[in-house]
C-alpha cells in the first residue's frame, strides 16, 4: 500500500485492566506488574505517533473494575492529558469488567471524566457515532453491565444504501469460539459483514486474534501487558491502515515490557542452563523444579534459585520469579559420608532423620537433613 | 548457689549464732558439741522444712520456751540474693525475700509459698509441699543428701539413688541430666545445636508454637492467605450464582428458541390460513361474479326465446285479430242491425270505459313487478353493506381492547420506571451514607495517625533520654580505672591469703625502746603500718621494724621461716600486683575495690538496661512510624472523601448513622445490596414490560390496518348504497309491503271490472242481445284478439325491451375477465395448502404461542438481569485469579511451615540424640569419680559402676568388681566425698561437708586438700570440723579459703 493511498490509520488496543491484582505474586512484584499496566499506555501512544494514526480506539476493559482506585484512574487521566492530541482523538469504551454504570468511573459526574481532555471521548451512548475524518465514521456501543447476551456488534447500525464511507465498529464481547460467550456479550462472526463495517475493533480476550473475512476483519488486539502465563500472544496493539479503496491492512506492534514464560526443569543441568540465560531480566518466570539431587547438587540448585530470585542485596537474574519447588527433593542415599567425621550425636541425628524419610514427615526430614548439611558447611 | 550468711536463734543447743560465709572453701571449726551439726541442720531446715512441720520439734531449744528461728541468705546462679527466714512451730512463719545487691531486700513469698518457691528454685527432687506427693517432714532427696549430708550419714550416699526422690516432676534428675549434658557437649555439636536453636527461635515460641508475630514471614503469608480466603468466600457465592443463573439461562435460551420457533410457525400457519381464507373469498367472489354474468347472459337467451315466442304469439294473435275483426264485422253488421234495434235501448259507452280501465289496471301491475325487482336488488346491496359495517365494527372493538391492553402495559411500564427511579434515589442516599461513614472512619484514622506521630516522637525522646543516661553511666564507669571483676576477685583473694598468711605468723612481738639520747631518732613500723616515733613498749603481732636514725633499719618477724616466706611472697605479690591497681583506683583495700567494682558493674548493668529500654523505645517508635507510612494516603483519602461529600447534608447523614447505631454500616451495606437486587429485578421487569408493550404496539398497528381496510370497504358499500343500510332495508321492506298491497288492490279491481256485464235491452234485447252477444263475442273476440295482440305486442315489446336491456347488461359485464379472474383465483388457491386450520383456530394458536414466547422471553430477560447482578464471566475470572493467588500463598505458607518444622525436627532430633548419650548419667559421672578415686588410692581401685539413677553398684578392685560395702569406713567416706564433690561441681552448687574424711590418713587428707582447693575455684565448700589442723595446708591457703572460728560465732545455751 502506498502512503498516499491510505485513507485512515488508527491504533486499536483493549484490555488494559488497570488496577488488576496479581495475587499469586509477592507484594512488591504485584505492584510492579500493576504499574506496568499503566506504563505501557505511554508506549501505545508512541506507536500511535510513529504510525501517524488518526485515532486511538480502546475497546473496553480499560479498568479491571467499574470503580477503580484513584491511583489508576488519575494515572490514566494524566497519561491521556499528556499524550492525547486534538488531531488524534481517543475513544474509550466501557467493557464488561468496567461497564457503564451510574457512579462508575465512566459516569459523566466522575472525577476521572472531568479530568479528560475534550478530544478523549467516552463511548457512553448506544448510538455513538463519530466522524473520524472525511469519509470515515466510527460506530460504537458500550457494555452497560458485567454480563449480557446482546450482540453489541449486531446492534450497531447497518451500512445505508449508497453509503460509501469507511465504517469502523467498536464493541466489547466474546466471539462465538470463546467459552461462555453466550452470556458475555456474544459477537457474531458475520457481524462485520452484516453491518457493513470495514473493520470491527473488539476487545475481551487477552491474545492477538484476527477473524475473517480479511477484507473486513474482526480483530482482538489482546492485552498490551500480559495478565497470565496462559495468554496467547499478548503484549500487542493493532495498527490499522485502510486505503481509499477500503482495503484493510492490520499490523501487530509489540508494546509490552514483560514476557511471561513457564519453564519446567528436571535436572541440575537444565537449571544451570536456565540460570545462564541472558534474556531473563524482562521475564515473569514461572519456574517448576522437579529433581531429586544429592546434597552438593542440591546446594548448587539452591544457590542458582537464589540467584534467579535475588534478594534485597542481590539483583535477581529473573525479572520476576514465581517458583514451585515442591518437586525439588534431596537425595539422601549417600548423605552419611558427609557427616562421617562429626560427633556421634550428629551422626545419630542423621540416622534418625533418614529413618523418618519413609514416613509422613519424609519431606520435613529431608529438609532437616539439608539444614544440617548446610549448617555443617557453614560451621566448617 | 552459695551461702552468704546464716543466723540461728534458739535452735537445738544454740542460743544464737551468726556466720558470714565467703566464696570458695569455708572451714568452720570448733570443738565438739559446739553446735556445728546444728548449723548444718539449720541450713537444711531453712531450705527444706516447712515451719509448721512436726519434724521441727527436734530443733526446739533444749532450754526455754522459744521457737527455733533460722535466717539463711544465699545467692543463686544469676547472682541474685535470696533471704529465707523461718520461725518454726504452730505459731511460726516463713518469709522469702530477694535482693539485687544483698542489702535491700523485697518480699517474694510467705507461708507455704516460701517452700514451694524454694523447692522449685533448688530443683533437688523434693515435691511441692502438701498434696499427695508432699512429704510432711524434711524431704529426703538424693541431691539434698549429696549437698547437705548429715554428719551421721557421710557415706549413705553410696547406697542411695535418684529413685528415692518423690518429686513427680523429677526435678532432681532433670537438673542433673542437664548439667551433665552441658559439660559433655562437643564444641562442634554445640555450634550446630546453637545454630538450630537460633533458627527455631525465629519460628517458634518457647512453648513450641509457631511464632505468628507481625514481623514474622508466617504472619505475613498467613494474613495474605486469610485475606484471600475471605475474598474467595465472598466471590464463591457470586460464582455459584453465576453458574446457576447461566445454567438456567441455557435452559431458558433453548426454551425461548423453542417457543420462538413455535410462535413463528403458528404465525406462518396463521398467515397461510389468512391467505387461504382470502383466496377462498376472492375465488368465491370471482365465481359469484362469473355466475352473475352467466346468469345475465342466460337471461338474455331466455328473453330472446320469450321474445320469439311472444312474436309468434303476437302474429297468431294478429291473425286471430283479423279473424276476430272479420267475425266482429259480421257480428257488427248483425249487431248493427240489432243495434239499430236496440239503439234506443242501450249504449256502448260503458263497455268501452270498462275496457280502458282493464288495460290501465294491467299496465299498473306490470309497473309494480319492475318496482319489486328493483327493490330486491337494493335489499341485497343493503344487506352486504350492513354485513361489512358489522365486521368493521367487530374489528374496531378488537382494536380498542388491544389499545386498552397496551395502555395498561404502558402504565405498568411507567410505574416500574418510577419504582426504578425511587430505587436509584435510595441507592444514592445509601452511597452518600457509606461515603460519609468512610469519611468518618478515615478522619478517625487520620486523628489516630496524629496520636501515633506524637507517640513516636515521645518514644524517641524517651529513648534519647535513656541513651544519654546510659552513656553518662558508661562514661562514669570508664573514667574510673577499675580492673575487671576477675582481677578484683583475685586481688580480694590475694588480700585474704595475705591476711591468713600473716595471721599464721601469729605469736606476737614485744619491743621496749629506750632512746639513749634525746637526739636519737628512733621510729617504728608495726605489722607493716605507718612509721611513727618509737618510745616505750611496742606490741606487734607478726612484724616490727625499727628505724634508728640513719644508722640502721631493724626488721623483726614472727613465726617460723616457712610461714614467713609465704607471707613475704604474698606481700610481694600484693605490692606488685594489687597495690598499683588499688593506687590507680584511688582505693585502699580489696574490699573497697570489690565494692567499687560491684558498683561499676551495677552501673554497667543499669546502662545495659537503659540501652535496652532505648532500643525497645526506638523499635516501638519505628513500628509506629512504619504505620505512619500510610498517613499521606489516608489523609488524601480523607480529603477525597470529604470532597465527595461536598454539598451533601452531613448532619443529616450523621443523624442517620447515629439513629441506626453501631450496625449502621452493615445495615447500610445490606440495604444497598437489597436495593441493588431490587434494582436489577426492577430493570428486568422494565425490560419485560417494554418488550410486551412493543409486541402490543405491533399488534395494534396491524389491527389498525385491518380495521381501516374493513372500514373502507364498509364505507364504499354504503356510498354505493347511498344511505344507511339499515334504513335502506327498513324502507325497502315498507316499499315491498306497499307494493304488495297495491298489487292486490289492482288485481281485485281488475277482477271486479272483468266480472261486470252490460244490461240487455228489453225487447230486442234478445236479438240485439244475441247479436250483441254475438257482436260482443265477436267484439270481445276482436278485443280479446286485439288485447291479445296488444298484450302480445306489449309483451313482445316489453320482452324486446327487456331483451335489449338484458343484452345491454350482459354485454356490459366482463365475462372473459371474470373467467380469467376465476382461473387466477383458482390458481392462487391451488398454490396454497389444501388443508389448513380455520382462521379462528390459527389466530388463537398464534396468539397463545406468541404469549408463551413473550413469557419465556420475560423469564430469560429476568435471568439475564440476575446474571448481570452476579457478575457472569467477570465473576468467574475474578474467582479464578483469587483461587490461583490463594493456592500460591497456601503453598508458600506450607513451604515456610515445612521449613520451620524441619528446623524444629532437626533441633529436637539433635537434642534427643544428645540426651540419649547423656541419659545414662551414671556412666557420665562414674568415669570421672573413678578416675579421681584411682588417683587417690594409687590405682588400687579401678572402674566404678553406677546405674542410671546414680546408685553405686560396685567398684573394680583386685581384678574384679567389689561391693562398696566391702570397703573400709575411711575408703567409703573418701569415695562418697569424691562423688558428692563431683555432683556439686556439675551443679555449680554449694556443698556442706560435716565431719567428712575423719577416718582419712594425713596423706589422703593432703590429696583431698588439692581436690577441695580445685573444687573451691568453682563452688562454695563449707567444711564443719572439730579438727582445724586437718585443713591447714599450703595448698588450701593458696586458694579461696575462709577459716571461721565458730567459738566466736556461736553462743551456746546455758
Amino acid at each position: 500500500m502506498r502512503e498516499d493511498d491510505v485513507a485512515l490509520t488508527f491504533v486499536h488496543t483493549a484490555d488494559w485492566h488497570l488496577g488488576m491484582r496479581f495475587r499469586s505474586f509477592r507484594e512488591e512484584h504485584e505492584l510492579e506488574l500493576m504499574r506496568a499496566r499503566l506504563e505501557v499506555i505511554d508506549r501505545i501512544f508512541g506507536v500511535a505517533d510513529s504510525s501517524l494514526a488518526d485515532a486511538v480506539l480502546c475497546a473496553g476493559d480499560l479498568f479491571d473494575g467499574p470503580r477503580p482506585d484513584a491511583q489508576w484512574s488519575e494515572g490514566l487521566a494524566a497519561v491521556l492529558k499528556k499524550r492525547a492530541s486534538p488531531k488524534r482523538p481517543v475513544f474509550l469504551l466501557p467493557g464488561n469488567h468496567d461497564p457503564l454504570l451510574t457512579d462508575s468511573v465512566w459516569d459523566p459526574a466522575s472525577a476521572f471524566r472531568k479530568q479528560l481532555p475534550e478530544h478523549v471521548h467516552v463511548v457512553d451512548r448506544d448510538d455513538f457515532t463519530f466522524t473520524l475524518k472525511e469519509g470515515a465514521v466510527l460506530c460504537a456501543a458500550p457494555c452497560r453491565s458485567s454480563a449480557g447476551q446482546k450482540d453489541l456488534a449486531l446492534a450497531l447500525p447497518a451500512r445505508a444504501d449508497g453509503d460509501e464511507r469507511i465504517r469502523v465498529g467498536l464493541v466489547h464481547g466474546s466471539t462465538f469460539d470463546l467459552k461462555d460467550f453466550q452470556t458475555n456479550f456474544p459477537i457474531s462472526p458475520e457481524a462485520a459483514v452484516q453491518r457493513g463495517f470495514d473493520y470491527l475493533a473488539i476487545g475481551d480476550t487477552h491474545g492477538f486474534r484476527v477473524f475473517p473475512p480479511l477484507e473486513k476483519p474482526t480483530v482482538y488486539p489482546g492485552a498490551p501487558e500480559p495478565t497470565s502465563f496462559s495468554d496467547e500472544e499478548p503484549g500487542h496493539v493493532a495498527v490499522v491502515f485502510i486505503s481509499q479503496r477500503r482495503k484493510v491492512t492490520v499490523t501487530k506492534e509489540r508494546v509490552a515490557k514483560w514476557r511471561w514464560e513457564s519453564v519446567r526443569v528436571e535436572s541440575l543441568a537444565e537449571l544451570r542452563e536456565l540460570a545462564a540465560r541472558t534474556d531473563l531480566s524482562q521475564r515473569v518466570l514461572e519456574l517448576c523444579v522437579v529433581a531429586c539431587l544429592p546434597a552438593t547438587e542440591y546446594e548448587e540448585a539452591e544457590r542458582l534459585l537464589r540467584e534467579l530470585a535475588g534478594s534485597e542485596a542481590v539483583r535477581p537474574k529473573a525479572g520476576i520469579l514465581k517458583l514451585d519447588r515442591t518437586g525439588l527433593t534431596l537425595d539422601t542415599r549417600d548423605i552419611d559420608a558427609l557427616f562421617a567425621d562429626l560427633p556421634e550425636a550428629v551422626r545419630a541425628t542423621v540416622r534418625r532423620l533418614r529413618e523418618l524419610e519413609e514416613g509422613e514427615e519424609g519431606e520435613t526430614a529431608r529438609r532437616a537433613i539439608y539444614h544440617l548439611y548446610s549448617l555443617v558447611r557453614k560451621v566448617a | 548457689m552459695r551461702f552468704v550468711r546464716l543466723v540461728v536463734d534458739h535452735f537445738r543447743g544454740i542460743e544464737h549464732a551468726e556466720v558470714e560465709l565467703g566464696r570458695g572453701l569455708n572451714v568452720l571449726y570448733g570443738p565438739n558439741d559446739l553446735g556445728k551439726s546444728s548449723l548444718a541442720a539449720a541450713v537444711r531446715a531453712a531450705l527444706l522444712l516447712p515451719h509448721t512441720s512436726a519434724a521441727a520439734e527436734e530443733h526446739r531449744p533444749w532450754q526455754g520456751e522459744y521457737e527455733p528461728e533460722v535466717e539463711l541468705t544465699f545467692v543463686d546462679a544469676d547472682e541474685r540474693f535470696w533471704r529465707v527466714s523461718k520461725t518454726f512451730g504452730s505459731r511460726g512463719s516463713s518469709f522469702l525475700e530477694s535482693s539485687k545487691d544483698g542489702r535491700d531486700f523485697v518480699g517474694e513469698a510467705k507461708g507455704r509459698e516460701v517452700d514451694e518457691r524454694l523447692r522449685a528454685m533448688l530443683s533437688w527432687g523434693a515435691p511441692p509441699p502438701g498434696g499427695k506427693a508432699g512429704v510432711r517432714g524434711l524431704p529426703e532427696t538424693f541431691l539434698s543428701n549429696v549437698l547437705l549430708a548429715e554428719q551421721t550419714n557421710v557415706d549413705a550416699i553410696l547406697s542411695e539413688s535418684l529413685e528415692m526422690d518423690s518429686d513427680p516432676g523429677e526435678s532432681g534428675r532433670l537438673r542433673l541430666t542437664r548439667a551433665l549434658q552441658g559439660l559433655a557437649r562437643d564444641p562442634r555439636f554445640k555450634k550446630l545445636l546453637d545454630a538450630a536453636e537460633a533458627e527455631c527461635e525465629q519460628h517458634f515460641s518457647p512453648t513450641g508454637r509457631f511464632r505468628r508475630g507481625k514481623s514474622t514471614p508466617l504472619f505475613k503469608v498467613a494474613e495474605e492467605v486469610k485475606k484471600l480466603q475471605s475474598e474467595l468466600d465472598a466471590v464463591d457465592g457470586q460464582l455459584r450464582l453465576t453458574d446457576e443463573v447461566e445454567g438456567r439461562l441455557k435452559q431458558l435460551r433453548a426454551r425461548v428458541q423453542e417457543t420462538g420457533e413455535e410462535s413463528r410457525a403458528a404465525a406462518r400457519t396463521l398467515e397461510i390460513a389468512r391467505q387461504v381464507a382470502a383466496a377462498d373469498s376472492a375465488l368465491e367472489a370471482a365465481r359469484a361474479e362469473l355466475a352473475r354474468i352467466v346468469e345475465a347472459r342466460a337471461r338474455v337467451t331466455e328473453k330472446e326465446a320469450a321474445l320469439s315466442a311472444l312474436a309468434e304469439s303476437a302474429s297468431a294473435s294478429e291473425a286471430a285479430l283479423a279473424t276476430a275483426r272479420e267475425a266482429e264485422s259480421t257480428a257488427r253488421s248483425a249487431f248493427d242491425a240489432a243495434k239499430d234495434a236496440h239503439l234506443a235501448a242501450a249504449s256502448q259507452k260503458a263497455a268501452s270505459q270498462r275496457a280502458v280501465k282493464t288495460a290501465e289496471l294491467k299496465q299498473a301491475l306490470a309497473a309494480l313487478e319492475s318496482e319489486r325487482l328493483a327493490l330486491d336488488a337494493r335489499q341485497r346491496a343493503a344487506e352486504q353493506a350492513r354485513s361489512e359495517a358489522a365486521r368493521a365494527a367487530q374489528l374496531a372493538a378488537q382494536q380498542k381492547a388491544l389499545a386498552e391492553k397496551a395502555s395498561a402495559a404502558r402504565e405498568r411500564l411507567d410505574a416500574d420506571g418510577r419504582a426504578l427511579e425511587d430505587t436509584r434515589l435510595q441507592r444514592e442516599q445509601l452511597r452518600n451514607l457509606l461515603a460519609f461513614g468512610a469519611f468518618r472512619d478515615a478522619a478517625a484514622a487520620v486523628a489516630a495517625l496524629e496520636t501515633s506521630r506524637r507517640d513516636a516522637a515521645a518514644f524517641r525522646s524517651r529513648a534519647e533520654d535513656a541513651g544519654r543516661e546510659a552513656r553518662t553511666l558508661r562514661a562514669t564507669v570508664a573514667e574510673e580505672p577499675l580492673p575487671d571483676a576477675e582481677t578484683a576477685n583475685a586481688i580480694r583473694q590475694l588480700e585474704r591469703d595475705l591476711e591468713v598468711a600473716e595471721a599464721a605468723l601469729g605469736g606476737g612481738l614485744s619491743a621496749t625502746i629506750t632512746p639513749l639520747s634525746t637526739s636519737a631518732d628512733v621510729r617504728v613500723r608495726v605489722d607493716g603500718g605507718e612509721e611513727k616515733p618509737a618510745e616505750g613498749t611496742v606490741e606487734a603481732s607478726r612484724a616490727l621494724e625499727l628505724v634508728i636514725g640513719e644508722i640502721a633499719r631493724v626488721r623483726i618477724l614472727a613465726g617460723d621461716a616457712a610461714k614467713r616466706q609465704r607471707a613475704e611472697a604474698l606481700r610481694a605479690r600484693w605490692n606488685a600486683e594489687a597495690r598499683p591497681v588499688l593506687t590507680l583506683a584511688g582505693l585502699t583495700s580489696a574490699a573497697a575495690l570489690t565494692d567499687a567494682r560491684a558498683r561499676a558493674d551495677e552501673s554497667l548493668r543499669k546502662a545495659d538496661a537503659l540501652e535496652k529500654d532505648a532500643r525497645q523505645l526506638l523499635e516501638r517508635a519505628a513500628e509506629v512510624e512504619a504505620r505512619l507510612g500510610d498517613a499521606p494516603k489516608l489523609e488524601r483519602r480523607a480529603k477525597d472523601l470529604e470532597a465527595a461529600l461536598e454539598g451533601k447534608d452531613r448532619d443529616a447523614l450523621a443523624a442517620i448513622v447515629k439513629k441506626v447505631g453501631p450496625a449502621w454500616e452493615t445495615q447500610t451495606e445490606r440495604a444497598a445490596r437489597t436495593l441493588e437486587a431490587g434494582e436489577a429485578a426492577a430493570k428486568a421487569r422494565l425490560d419485560t414490560a417494554r418488550s410486551e408493550l412493543a409486541g402490543l404496539d405491533g399488534q395494534l398497528v396491524q389491527m389498525a390496518s385491518t380495521v381501516e381496510a374493513a372500514q373502507k370497504e364498509a364505507d364504499r358499500l354504503r356510498t354505493v348504497l347511498g344511505e344507511d343500510p339499515a334504513e335502506c332495508l327498513k324502507a325497502v321492506a315498507t316499499d315491498v309491503a306497499a307494493l304488495a298491497a297495491r298489487d292486490a288492490a289492482l288485481r281485485k279491481e281488475l277482477v271486479e271490472l272483468e266480472g261486470a256485464a252490460g244490461k240487455a235491452v228489453l225487447a230486442a234485447k234478445a236479438r240485439m242481445e244475441e247479436a250483441e252477444a254475438a257482436l260482443a263475442r265477436a267484439v270481445a273476440g276482436t278485443r280479446e284478439a286485439e288485447e291479445t295482440v296488444a298484450a302480445a305486442r306489449s309483451a313482445r315489446d316489453q320482452a324486446r325491451g327487456e331483451l335489449e336491456a338484458a343484452r345491454a347488461h350482459a354485454d356490459s359485464l366482463p365475462f372473459a375477465r371474470a373467467e380469467e379472474a376465476v382461473r387466477e383465483r383458482e390458481k392462487e388457491r391451488a398454490a396454497l395448502p389444501a388443508s389448513v386450520p380455520d382462521l379462528a383456530t390459527a389466530e388463537a394458536a398464534a396468539a397463545r404461542l406468541a404469549e408463551e414466547h413473550l413469557a419465556r422471553r420475560g423469564e430469560f430477560q429476568q435471568a439475564e438481569g440476575e446474571l448481570i447482578r452476579v457478575g457472569g464471566a467477570v465473576a468467574r475470572e475474578r474467582h479464578a485469579a483469587l483461587k490461583a493467588g490463594q493456592t500460591q500463598k497456601v503453598e508458600e505458607q506450607k513451604a515456610l511451615e515445612r521449613d520451620a518444622a524441619a528446623w524444629k525436627l532437626l533441633r529436637d532430633t539433635l537434642k534427643d540424640c544428645e540426651a540419649e548419650g547423656a541419659q545414662h548419667i551414671g556412666k557420665a559421672l562414674a568415669g570421672e569419680v573413678a578416675e579421681r578415686f584411682t588417683a587417690l588410692t594409687g590405682s588400687r581401685y579401678g572402674a566404678l559402676a553406677m546405674d542410671p539413677n546414680l546408685k553405686v553398684e560396685n567398684i573394680e578392685a583386685g581384678g574384679g568388681p567389689r561391693a562398696v560395702d566391702a570397703l573400709s569406713a575411711g575408703t567409703r567416706d573418701q569415695l562418697a566425698t569424691l562423688l558428692r564433690l563431683a555432683i556439686a561441681e556439675r551443679l555449680g552448687s554449694a556443698i556442706i561437708l560435716d565431719d567428712q574424711l575423719v577416718h582419712s590418713d594425713r596423706m589422703k587428707l593432703e590429696w583431698f586438700h588439692e581436690a577441695l582447693s580445685r573444687a573451691a575455684t568453682m563452688i562454695q565448700v563449707v567444711v564443719l570440723t572439730c579438727r582445724r589442723e586437718d585443713y591447714e595446708s599450703d595448698v588450701l591457703s593458696r586458694g579461696r579459703h575462709e577459716a571461721i572460728d565458730l567459738t566466736m560465732k556461736v553462743r551456746r545455751l546455758g
